[in-house]
Order: C-alpha cells, then sequence, then structure tokens
C-alpha cells in the first residue's frame, strides 16, 4: 500500500501538492513531526522561500536528521519539489553558503545575469525539459514538455549518474533528476497540469 | 402584430445573435442583418459631409428663442451624451426634456438628478397618472406593449414642450431602427417631420385605443394631438446618429466620467449589463414580452452591440445570451400587478396570449424555447 | 524556451464574484454560479494560472479562503491570491491555505516585502500597480482606485523594480472591463533593464485582445478579469484561437488528466 507523507517544515504550499495526490487517489498525510514517518511509502519534501529558512526549520525539529536516515533506506522514496528538491544537494549560496540536507552530490547557485543574454530574475513561467529516452521520472511525458518553474537559484555542479534532467535559461540548469529512491523536480509537478500529474504518478509508481 | 413565420424560418444573423424573426429585419448574401451591415458602412461613411449637413440644419431650424434645440433625456447615458455634445461641443443651448416614466426606479432617479446637476435646463412633464395607467394596460393587453402610453407620450411631450416654446429643432439620440436591425429606409435621411412621424405612428391601432379608452380631452393632452394643432409650425426631428456614429458603449462611459452617471450593483434584469436603461421597471416586462413574441430578448440586444463594437465575439455573446435572455421579470411582479390592477392569473393569462407558440410551449408553468441559439 | 502566460482573474466581493467596469462592480453570481457556469475543473486546462481577489470592502479572510478552496479543487495550475495584505501573517495564512503567490497592491512598502521574501522568497510575490490616465499623466492608484499616490510613475517602476518581488502586474483603470483592448503605452516607462516578469491587464474583452499583449516582446503574461465574456467555453475557445497564430503558450493535455482521477484507488 502505497502512503505518501508530506513533510510541513512551515514552508511550502502543501495543500496543492495533498490535492493533486487525493486526485490521483493516493492516501496521504501532512506530518510536521518525524516521529510520525514510520509507516509511510513515499515522502515529499516541498519548499518555497529562503533555502537558509529551511534548513533552520528542519532541524528544529529533528526532521533534517529523519530525512537524512530515510534516504538511506531504499524502500523508501523521497521526492523533493522546487526549494525541496533544493534542499537534498550539498549546499547554497543564498544568504551566505548554508549546508544542505547532502543527499546528492551538487551545489545551488543563483541564475548568473548575463549582460549578452538578459533574463529576469525569479525564472517565472512555463517552460521546457529535456531528457534522455527511458527516463523512469518522466515515463508517459514527451521531451520537450512544460513545466511550471518559479525560483531564482537552481542547482550546479550536478553528476550525470542521477539521470539529469535540463531546462534552458540563460544557462543549462538542472529541473529534475532520479538517483535511486531520491526524486527531485525544480518545477511545481502540482502546479503543471497534465504533465505534473503524470510526473507525481510516476513517482508514486515505481 | 407577429408576421406569420414558421419556427421553420427561424434562424440568427451570422455576425450578431439578432434572429429572423425581429420586425423588419433583412439579411444579405452572408446572412448578416442589416444592423452588422450598418456597422461596416459607418466606417465607409464621409462624416464630415454629415457634419456640414448638420451645421446647415441648425441654421436653418436654430429660433431666435433662448432655447437652441430641445434633446429628450431620461436620465440615462444616451440622451445625456448627445445633450452634452450638443452644449459643449456645438455651443448651442438645448432644452432637455423628460416624459416621466411610470415605476421609476432609483438609479434612474438619482441619475436624472446627476446629469441636471450639471447646468442643463430641463422640463419634467408628469402626465395624468390613471390616464398613462390606462394606455398602459391597454397596449399590454391588446399589443403586448406594456408602456404603450408612456411612449407615445415622450413624443408628445417633446412636440408641445416644442410648440410653446418655439422651438423648432429636436435631437434624438440614435435611429433604434438602423442602429439595432429594424427599417433601414430612413438610413440617409436627415430630418423628418411630424407628418410622417404622426402618419407612421399614430394611426390605425394606437387611434382605436385612444378611442376606446373613453378618457376625456384633458386627460388626454399628453398623449394625443389633432393635426392642426402643427399645421402651421416646421418642426424638424432629427437623430443624432446621424451626424456621428453612433456608439452606445461611448456613451456610457462619456456619461460616467463626466455627467454622474451610476449603474446598478446588479445586472439589469434580462441581460447581463447594468448601465443601461434603467430609468423605469416596465422595460424589462416589455422586453420580456419581445423575448416571448420573437425569440430574442435583452441580452440578444445587448450581446449585439458588444460584439459590433468589437469587445466579443459571436460565441462570446451566444455564452451570454443563453445564460440571460429568457427571464420573467419575478423581480417586480408585485409592483406591475399592483400597478395594472390586476390579479397573478390575470397578468400571466396575457403574457400566455403573447407567447408565440410556434417558438415556445409551456412547461411546469414557465415558457421554455422550443429552439437553440445557434 | 519559457512561454507565455494567460491568466484569468476572478474578483471576489462579500461572497460574489463580479464583473469589473473601470473599477465600478456589477455582482454577476456566487461560488456555486461560478461552478455552473464555469466548470473550473475544466477551465483550468485553458488557462495557464488563475489569480483572485478579494476586493470586498470589509473582509473577511477565513469565508474568504472557504470559497476559495471551493473554486480550487481541481485546478492544477499555480494560484494568486490578493486583497488587502497588510501583514506578515495575512501572507502566510493565504500562502498556507491555497495559494503560490500572494499579490500586493496597496501596501507596496520596503518593510513588509522583506518580511515576507525573507521566508517565502521573492518569487512569492506579485506587485500590483493600477494606474489611470489623468490628463496627460498616467497616475498610479491604491485602495481600489480610491487613493492617488503622489509619486511619478517612472519613479515608482523603478523602485518596484529593485523590491523584493518576482512579478509586476500593471492593471488599467481606463480599459477595466471595457473590452476595449489593452493600454500598451504604459510599457514605456518601465525601466529599459526591468529584470521582473511583467503581467498586462485591463480591457481584455476577446481573444484578439489577449493574443495582441501575449504576442508583444515585453509582456510575459496577460490577464482578464472580465467575467462576463469568457463565461461558459469562452475561455477554451479563446486558447484555442490564440494557439493557432502560433504563440509560445504551454500545450496541455485534458484527457491525459481525465485519465489520471483516481488512478491509484
Amino acid at each position: 500500500m502505497k502512503k505518501v507523507a508530506i513533510i510541513d517544515y512551515g514552508m511550502g504550499n502543501l495543500r496543492s501538492i495533498e490535492k493533486c495526490l487525493n486526485y490521483l487517489g493516493i492516501e496521504n498525510k501532512i506530518i510536521d513531526d518525524p516521529k510520525n514517518l514510520k509507516n509511510f511509502t513515499h515522502i515529499i519534501l516541498p519548499g518555497v522561500g529562503s533555502f537558509k529558512k529551511a534548513i533552520s526549520n528542519l532541524k528544529k525539529n529533528n526532521m533534517y536528521e529523519a530525512i537524512i536516515k530515510i534516504s538511506r533506506n531504499k524502500k523508501k522514496k523521497i521526492l523533493g519539489i522546487c526549494l525541496g528538491m533544493q534542499l537534498l544537494f550539498k549546499s547554497s549560496t543564498e544568504d551566505g553558503i548554508t549546508k544542505g540536507l547532502g543527499i546528492i552530490e551538487g551545489k545551488v547557485d543563483k541564475f548568473l545575469i548575463n549582460k549578452k543574454l538578459f533574463i529576469k530574475i525569479p525564472h517565472v513561467g512555463f517552460n521546457e525539459v529535456y531528457f534522455e529516452k527511458n527516463n523512469i521520472f518522466f515515463e508517459g511525458i514527451k521531451n520537450k514538455s512544460d513545466f511550471y518553474f518559479d525560483h531564482s537559484y537552481k542547482v550546479s555542479l550536478f553528476s550525470n549518474e542521477i539521470n539529469p534532467v535540463l531546462t534552458e535559461y540563460g544557462e543549462n540548469f538542472l529541473s529534475a533528476f532520479n538517483s535511486k529512491n531520491i526524486f527531485g523536480a525544480q518545477f511545481h509537478p502540482e502546479k503543471s497540469q497534465s504533465n505534473g500529474l503524470l510526473i507525481i504518478q510516476n513517482f508514486i509508481k515505481n | 402584430m407577429t408576421s406569420k413565420k414558421n419556427s421553420t424560418d427561424l434562424f440568427w444573423c451570422k455576425k450578431c445573435l439578432n434572429n429572423s424573426f425581429r420586425p423588419r429585419i433583412t439579411f444579405d448574401k452572408r446572412d448578416w442583418c442589416n444592423a452588422c451591415q450598418w456597422m461596416e458602412e459607418k466606417k465607409k461613411i464621409n462624416w464630415e459631409i454629415r457634419r456640414k449637413e448638420l451645421k446647415n440644419i441648425i441654421k436653418k431650424y436654430k429660433s431666435n428663442n433662448i432655447y437652441d434645440c430641445i434633446v429628450p433625456v431620461s436620465g440615462g447615458k444616451d440622451g445625456s451624451y448627445v445633450a452634452s455634445k450638443i452644449r459643449d461641443e456645438l455651443g448651442l443651448n438645448p432644452l432637455t426634456v423628460t416624459s416621466r416614466p411610470p415605476l421609476e426606479l432609483d438609479v434612474g432617479k438619482k441619475n436624472l438628478t446627476n446629469f441636471l446637476k450639471h447646468n442643463f435646463d430641463h422640463i419634467h412633464v408628469t402626465s395624468n397618472y390613471s390616464a398613462m395607467r390606462k394606455i398602459n394596460k391597454m397596449g399590454f393587453i391588446m399589443k403586448g406593449s406594456p408602456y404603450y402610453g408612456w411612449l407615445t407620450s415622450i413624443f408628445i411631450t417633446v412636440i408641445r414642450v416644442a410648440l410653446n416654446h418655439n422651438i423648432n429643432l429636436v435631437f434624438y439620440g440614435e435611429d433604434g431602427e438602423i442602429e439595432y436591425g429594424g427599417s433601414t429606409q430612413n438610413k440617409n435621411v436627415p430630418i423628418f417631420d411630424l407628418k410622417y412621424m404622426v402618419n407612421n405612428y399614430f394611426e390605425g391601432d394606437y387611434k382605436k385605443i385612444i378611442k376606446d379608452s373613453k378618457l376625456t380631452k384633458e386627460e388626454l393632452y399628453w398623449f394625443t394631438f389633432s393635426q392642426d394643432e402643427f399645421k402651421k409650425k416646421n418642426i424638424a426631428l432629427t437623430h443624432w446618429s446621424y451626424f456621428e456614429p453612433w456608439d452606445s458603449y461611448r456613451n456610457y462611459l462619456y456619461a460616467k466620467s463626466k455627467l454622474g452617471l451610476d449603474e446598478h450593483k446588479i445586472n439589469s434584469a434580462g441581460t447581463f449589463t447594468n448601465f443601461a436603461q434603467n430609468d423605469q421597471s416596465l422595460f424589462s416586462l416589455h422586453t420580456y414580452l419581445m423575448y416571448l413574441k420573437f425569440g430574442f430578448g435583452r441580452a440578444t440586444q445587448d450581446a449585439g452591440i458588444e460584439i459590433r463594437r468589437g469587445a466579443m465575439t459571436r460565441e462570446q455573446g451566444l455564452n451570454l445570451v443563453r445564460l440571460y435572455d429568457n427571464h420573467f421579470p419575478e423581480e417586480f411582479l408585485s409592483e406591475y400587478l399592483d400597478y395594472y390592477q390586476m390579479n397573478k392569473k390575470e397578468f400571466l393569462k396575457v403574457i400566455d396570449h403573447w407567447a408565440n407558440k410556434d417558438l415556445f410551449k409551456k412547461v411546469k408553468g414557465k415558457w421554455l424555447p422550443k429552439f437553440k441559439v445557434k | 524556451m519559457l512561454k507565455k502566460r494567460i491568466i484569468f482573474s476572478l474578483l471576489y466581493c462579500d461572497g460574489y464574484f463580479v464583473q469589473s467596469r473601470n473599477f465600478n462592480i456589477q455582482k454577476v453570481g456566487d461560488v456555486k454560479w461560478l461552478e455552473k457556469n464555469y466548470d473550473f475543473k475544466n477551465i483550468s486546462y485553458y488557462i495557464d494560472e488563475l489569480i483572485v481577489l478579494d476586493i470586498s470592502p470589509k473582509k473577511n479572510l477565513d469565508i474568504f479562503l472557504k470559497n476559495l478552496n471551493i473554486i480550487l479543487k481541481f485546478c492544477f495550475i499555480p494560484i494568486s491570491v490578493g486583497g488587502g495584505i497588510d501583514s506578515f501573517s495575512k501572507a502566510k495564512k493565504i500562502l498556507r491555505n491555497g495559494a503560490d503567490k500572494i499579490v500586493i497592491n496597496s501596501n507596496l512598502n520596503s518593510k513588509l516585502l522583506n518580511e515576507i521574501s525573507t521566508t517565502y522568497g521573492q518569487q512569492s510575490i506579485i506587485a500590483s500597480i493600477d494606474f489611470k490616465k489623468k490628463i496627460d499623466e498616467y497616475r498610479i492608484f491604491i485602495n481600489n482606485s480610491t487613493k492617488e499616490l503622489k509619486i511619478n510613475m517612472n519613479k515608482f517602476l523603478k523602485k518596484i523594480n529593485n523590491f523584493p518581488v518576482g512579478e509586476i502586474m500593471l492593471n488599467s483603470i481606463d480599459r477595466d472591463g471595457t473590452g476595449n483592448g489593452l493600454d500598451f503605452s504604459i510599457l514605456e516607462f518601465l525601466p529599459k533593464k526591468i529584470n521582473k516578469s511583467v503581467i498586462i491587464s485591463g480591457g481584455c474583452g476577446n481573444a484578439k485582445h489577449i493574443f495582441e499583449g501575449i504576442n508583444k516582446k515585453n509582456i510575459d503574461a496577460v490577464s482578464t478579469a472580465n467575467l462576463l465574456n469568457f463565461v461558459g467555453d469562452g475561455l477554451k475557445l479563446a486558447r484555442d484561437e490564440i494557439l493557432e497564430q502560433k504563440v509560445n503558450l504551454p500545450v496541455w493535455d485534458v484527457k491525459i488528466i481525465n485519465k489520471l482521477r483516481n488512478k491509484f484507488k
């Protein structure tokens, strides 16, 4: 029986994710106490806002350690969304350098404003993703499909082992990945209509 | 009277949503109605020439009087716009005239007051209450026209005021026939005279109703007049829409920003707008009867205006017509019964009589269309 | 490639959804009317984002959020909510109860914006600006167009561009609800190197108006609040018409969304 825990650490639109899961018919619960994470097969880590504050909030009630522990259990799966995805990496340069959960190799930094290629920050709106064939996270989704993004920071210096999915915005950045039991989406699948629902379906299915 | 049309004759203009049952409507090869054709023509007309005509007309009919012309108003957007243009753009001195309608609405009364605060001279005629009510009721029963008496009084009030004040020029707003899909015979006629009006509107049926009303000469002062009364006078009646492309939404924006026009807080009965025909509540009964007789209501008319001015497409208008057209004015029913001194049964019997049975069927006490607007 | 967005705005006032014309409102229908005539389960497939603004003179946030969540039940698109947000706690409540972004109009000050963006990030804030032409100048109004700001348009937009907000929404009071098309002249007042996304609104009556906005290089999204003109299948028809023009809009597959309902049950 698939059961999803949506982590509540004070940041992120929990209701939208809950709504998606309910629509798909997946049992889910919003959890703010790590002690209650035991019986869930899937964890969703949402997030919108400051990396620094997020880490600080996660540490407050020991959610930080709990997530790291769960990530080592191959039977459990974790999906980080937007800031939630960024938190899975080693560190971020938002507000000085902050250490992340460190589950996946890679760093988070701001979009470069380039004099040649002027881009607006934050990156907000629907943009295309590019992925290699046979990506289980993107099963049933066409290459170059649109997803909703809304962020000023992105992941760089990641390894090719994590099945990286890229999006172009001034430069190519990591828009999604999946590595063993850890999944990440920089975009908001809960805000991306049909494509987003398929992403969540694929996360739960596998 | 409604023409003997079969429901198979029912079709709709391809540009707006006017239907073929509308009296005096015509269609071209594209199945565009005459209102839509007129919309195209308006873009090609040489309005400069018409402005010159206006100057000549003013020269000819302007009297040595303190007032140059009469502008009939109700307090609504159209009359207010015309009066303001005549005074503030042309520099004339208009006398505005209103024939008080029955069952006035608060929004309308407020609008008239606000309009007059902008320094327009005004004559407000209230005709004999029972006389108007009698003719209105007879019109309701015998012609399905619920304010038949008031309609005539508007016209005659203007003429009597013109005669009494030695004013020879009257500016109406728009020629509704030309603008909205009726007779186009006066498309290129700048002025028409009293004789024409009397011959077209005050013979036949009207004369009979006046006779049958058994009202006295005194009571009928604002509802009739004889040919000798105006024989020697040469009063020119004209429409502002002849001299400037008519745009009722433009009039609304102008009246709202410059003349204190206010709107309803909800949509007016039977339509999706809230800024037109807000002076009296019988209009809603009039448009409901129009709907039952011809299959189109107030929303259809308003959608046509929006479509023709480019604010929405036909498909968008269609959604609004389906949502708003068939509206029995329940909110005013007790007012109507009280006014006409009828009970509900009698009232509904009249409504039922005027419903076109080719177009409508009664289901659980409500008239429902047999057709679907396409 | 970043796509353009079509945004639909709902104006909420004391339990009703309204049509606005130059900021004068006409009550149209309550949430039940909306469900019946707008079928949000389906229209959210034809728009890219939804904005809901509470323009009630006396606000009741709990009732508003309750109404909001009825409409949002099947919306899988970004939702932005605004109306009288003047404190961090209000912003927090709204963001935790259905909204992805908040819209701030009458309280665009650095203190409030810093407070909210520190926790939720600047990308969660849309700065909304209502403007009207007075004689020959564009003036800014707040509090439902009742109060005029003294600052001039150029200075104000420069200021906003440096505030911690994600997007700027320019709304023409003169064009609002008229169906006369968008006012593009206001774009000349934006700083040359504006680094926020620009949403334009005010005057869209039909698909053509929306397309004109979407087609402009310096516009990222177009919003319409014309509740009457797009009733029924109006938004679907508008999107279909615009897509025929080969513009960069995201593409959705409605059938998939329907297929996925209760997939795991």
